[in-house]
Order: C-alpha cells, then sequence, then structure tokens
C-alpha cells in the first residue's frame, strides 16, 4: 500500500505541465517512478475515479487529475461516475 | 498599540467568475467591493487572511497544519476570469513578527518565504482590499482543505492568539481579518452541486451571534454530512471569531447561488465594545 505515492503522482500530474503531458503520452511510463502496487498503477493509468475515490485519495486532488487528463469539459462524465463523500463517511473519526 | 479593527468573512467559489451558465452575478461581486468600502473606511493597514491550500500549493510531501507566508506574494495561481494573478502587498517584516508571537506561545507554524497563492487568498486580497497596495496581506493557510485536518477548537485558539499577538506589537497598525471560504460545498464527490442552506444558516448565525459553540461543537463528520468536504474551511471563519470574541456580526450577503456550488457568504465582524 502506497496511498502517499498515489496521491503524489496525481498531485504532479495536476499541478505540473511536463508532468502532465508526460502521463497523456505515456501514463504507464510516466507512472514508473512512482511507487505503486499494481493495483494502483492500474487504478491511476486507467482515471478509474471510482476506485480512486473509494481508496481514499482527496476528492478536489482527484477532481484535478482528471480534469488535468481528460480536460475541464469532461466534468459531467467526471461527476457521474465518481461517488458520493457520504459513502466515505462511515470511515471517518466522530 | 496595534488593534484588529474588524473581521469579515467571503467565499472565493471559482464558478462565481468562470461564470458557465452566465447566471447574474454581480450583486455577489458587489459584496467584495463592499467589503474593500469597509476597509478603505476603516483605515485599514494590514489584512490577515485564513484560508486553505485546496492541493494546489502544498503537495503530499508537505502538508502544514498552520504555515504564515513571511516574504512576497503573488496570485492567484490558479488563474480565474476577472481576478488578476499578479503581485501581492505584502509586509514580511510584520508576518515574521507574527510567526515569533506564534511560535512563543503554542503554535508551531510553518513559513513561507515567497509564496504564489491560491484562490483561497488570493481572491479576497485582490478582490475586497484596496487596488493600490495600502493594507498589506498576511496569508494563513491552515489544513481545511487536505486531511489531517486542524482541529476546530485550535483553528478558533489560532484565532486567539493573533489577537493577543496584534495586541503585543507595538506599531499603529490597523488590521482586518478575513476568513476565507465557502459554506456548504462539496468538492470533486459525487454531491459536487449541492448546497445546504440549513447548514449555512446555522453557520451564519454562529457568526452574527458571536458564539462560537455551535461550530466548536461539531464534529468533522457531522460537518462533512451537512456541509460537505469544503465545509471544513469553517475553521477560518472559527479562527476570525476567536481573534474577536463576543463581536457582533452581520450577514452582508447571502445566496445559495445557482450559478456556483457553494452557499455565499459574506459577513462582518465587528469588535465588541
Amino acid at each position: 500500500m502506497s496511498y502517499g505515492s498515489v496521491e503524489q503522482i496525481l498531485y504532479d500530474v495536476s499541478t505540473s505541465r511536463s508532468h502532465r503531458e508526460a502521463f497523456r503520452q505515456n501514463p504507464e511510463e510516466a507512472s514508473g517512478k512512482y511507487a505503486l502496487t499494481d493495483a494502483e498503477r492500474e487504478m491511476v493509468v486507467a482515471v478509474q475515479v471510482e476506485d480512486l475515490f473509494k481508496y481514499g485519495i482527496n476528492p478536489m486532488l482527484l477532481m484535478g487529475f482528471w480534469t488535468s487528463v481528460r480536460g475541464p469539459q469532461s466534468i459531467p462524465e467526471y461527476l457521474d461516475r465518481v461517488p458520493k463523500l457520504e459513502s466515505r463517511l462511515e470511515a471517518l473519526p466522530g | 498599540m496595534a488593534k484588529i479593527v474588524s473581521g469579515y468573512i467571503m467565499p472565493h467559489d471559482p464558478s462565481l467568475f468562470v461564470n458557465p451558465q452566465n447566471i447574474e452575478r454581480d450583486h455577489l461581486l458587489g459584496a467584495y467591493t463592499l467589503i474593500r468600502e469597509k476597509v478603505e473606511a476603516l483605515g485599514a493597514t494590514k489584512a490577515i487572511i485564513f484560508g486553505a491550500d485546496h492541493y494546489i500549493l502544498f503537495s503530499p510531501r508537505c502538508l502544514p497544519q498552520f504555515l504564515i507566508a513571511t516574504g512576497e506574494l503573488h496570485g492567484p495561481i490558479d488563474r480565474l476570469p476577472g481576478v488578476a494573478n499578479s503581485p501581492i502587498a505584502s509586509d514580511p517584516a510584520f508576518a515574521r513578527s507574527l510567526v515569533d508571537y506564534a511560535h512563543g506561545n503554542g503554535f508551531d507554524v510553518a513559513v513561507a518565504r515567497d509564496l504564489g497563492v491560491d484562490h483561497a487568498i488570493g481572491v479576497p486580497a485582490q478582490l475586497a482590499l484596496p487596488t493600490d497596495g495600502s493594507v498589506k496581506t498576511i496569508p494563513v493557510y491552515m489544513a481545511s482543505g487536505v486531511e489531517p485536518y486542524v482541529r476546530l477548537q485550535r483553528a478558533y485558539e489560532f484565532g486567539q492568539m493573533v489577537r493577543e499577538a496584534v495586541a503585543a506589537m507595538p506599531t499603529d497598525d490597523r488590521i482586518v481579518l478575513m476568513g476565507s471560504g465557502g459554506i456548504s460545498h462539496w468538492v470533486g464527490t459525487g454531491e459536487m452541486g449541492r448546497i445546504n442552506p440549513e447548514f449555512d444558516e446555522k453557520v451564519l448565525d454562529a457568526i452574527v451571534s458571536g458564539d462560537p459553540a455551535p461550530l466548536l461543537a461539531m464534529t468533522d463528520q457531522e460537518i462533512m454530512r451537512d456541509g460537505g468536504n469544503g465545509g471544513m474551511e469553517i475553521r477560518h471563519f472559527l479562527a476570525v471569531m476567536g481573534a474577536l470574541p463576543g463581536g457582533s456580526g452581520e450577514v452582508l450577503a447571502y445566496e445559495a447561488w445557482p450559478g456556483g456550488v457553494t452557499g455565499l457568504g459574506f459577513a462582518e465582524i465587528l469588535p465588541s465594545a
């Protein structure tokens, strides 16, 4: 489990033009330098926002990652796919 | 002796500036202008602005609970229509004195020696302060957008510390405080677009009454449920309230604006007599 590394690659793609371009061109290669498990790499490379959300990724970061890869015009698709926050609340400390 | 002359809360919802549905918003933009006019009328010289990083500035490799920028400023770096990304007047010496006071009084804040702020600080600084740079901005970032979140009580106590710090300063500065944040809003979750006016009213009622107890009594789970992950930004309002205990509040504008994703609340808190 390398949750922090997942967030780091999402952050880098969201905030750095060079990382964003590299990921768009070859996500497998761009993700190669991050210490991800196979399952994590699959979620990231395929931009599986449903699974990434369930994994606990910060929603703001997740949306930023999505729009960086798919473009801001794809927000409706993102919102169709991403789970609701209420699905996470049971796991939160009171 | 320096003094706090007023406090404000205001949103920074990017939708208000992008306005993708082209919905009337002049009355809401006018609330920023109203606050700027109030700041000018008060003769303010400094603005301490409390905001949250939106996972734009601080990476997973370093996530401060509290950060004060002690150097030069510009922004917002996440560009918004109608909000200039330009230098923001700062006062490094004043900011550093606030850091030193914090370090001596129970808050080991991090610092940024140069900072491009995001919209949480950039919107209030660019829209609610005089454009001539006469009011210097001191940004205070709190962990309200990325967990582990600053505890609500700690945010309030931070405001209390700021009050003490200001009272200890030998300058004649007149300081305004700004709590930057939407009220209810869900960002990047399946509920995005939902606004909860009941939650917003509860928060604004607490601000108007000057009683932080209803806000401090909330759990993070309750805030997430009723106010969304964006609702965690009420920490910034609590910091302002902590610095202005017993202050009387007034709502300047509020709307669950259909063009945005946030309960948009603007309020003023005046110091108690």
